[in-house]
């Protein structure tokens, strides 16, 4: 999402992050990826359950997409670094819009199911009816 | 009437990196907000 924050911002909305692990190693990540959007703690992994994200297991390591998922990362020059505390959290993306409106939602399946940002950037275009 | 996801998490408060409380729902009050959940950092 670093990567596409100006795009984002240009489709007229914010981004924020939520992540596991202690404010420190939290700090210590914003700093070294040079994100400029807000990182948020969730050490006890409220948010995550009131999102509806998955937990994965290690039989995830199995799955073909999880394998085609880091051959791609790989390809996009990512690789592992230090695993958080909650290795087998996964995570998500979503948009939402004032008045508690659900714009888009992607719940990764296994490791490596992250939402095209493409996708999201799209979902931000898209009209909204009113209900 | 179901309630969105967004609803559900708008009274979340999570602290930023510097400490401060951030309650979720301030995110998205005046615009959109894209809000991605982390697996891990890095």
């Amino acid at each position: 999402m670093r990567d596409h924050e100006d795009e984002i911002r240009k489709a007229g909305a914010s981004i924020a992050a939520v992540g596991l692990g202690g404010r420190r190693y939290a700090a210590a990540f914003k700093e070294e990826s040079g994100i400029a959007f807000p990182l948020l703690v969730d050490e006890d992994r409220q948010a995550y359950k009131a999102a509806g994200l998955k937990m994965a297991s290690l039989l995830h390591l199995l799955r073909r997409d999880n394998a085609a998922a880091r051959k791609r990362a790989q390809a996009a020059g990512h690789r592992q670094r230090r695993l958080g505390p909650d290795p087998l959290q996964l995570g998500g993306s979503f948009v939402f819009a004032p008045g508690n409106v659900d714009l888009w939602a992607h719940v990764s399946e296994t490791f490596g199911d992250n939402a095209a940002p493409a996708d999201l950037v799209a979902a931000l275009r898209r009209p909204t009816s009113s209900a | 009437m179901s309630t969105t996801l967004s609803a559900t998490l708008a009274d979340v408060v999570l602290p930023d990196t510097e400490g401060r409380e951030v309650r979720l729902g301030s995110l998205w009050t005046e615009s959109p907000a894209v809000l991605v959940f982390l697996r891990h950092y890095g």
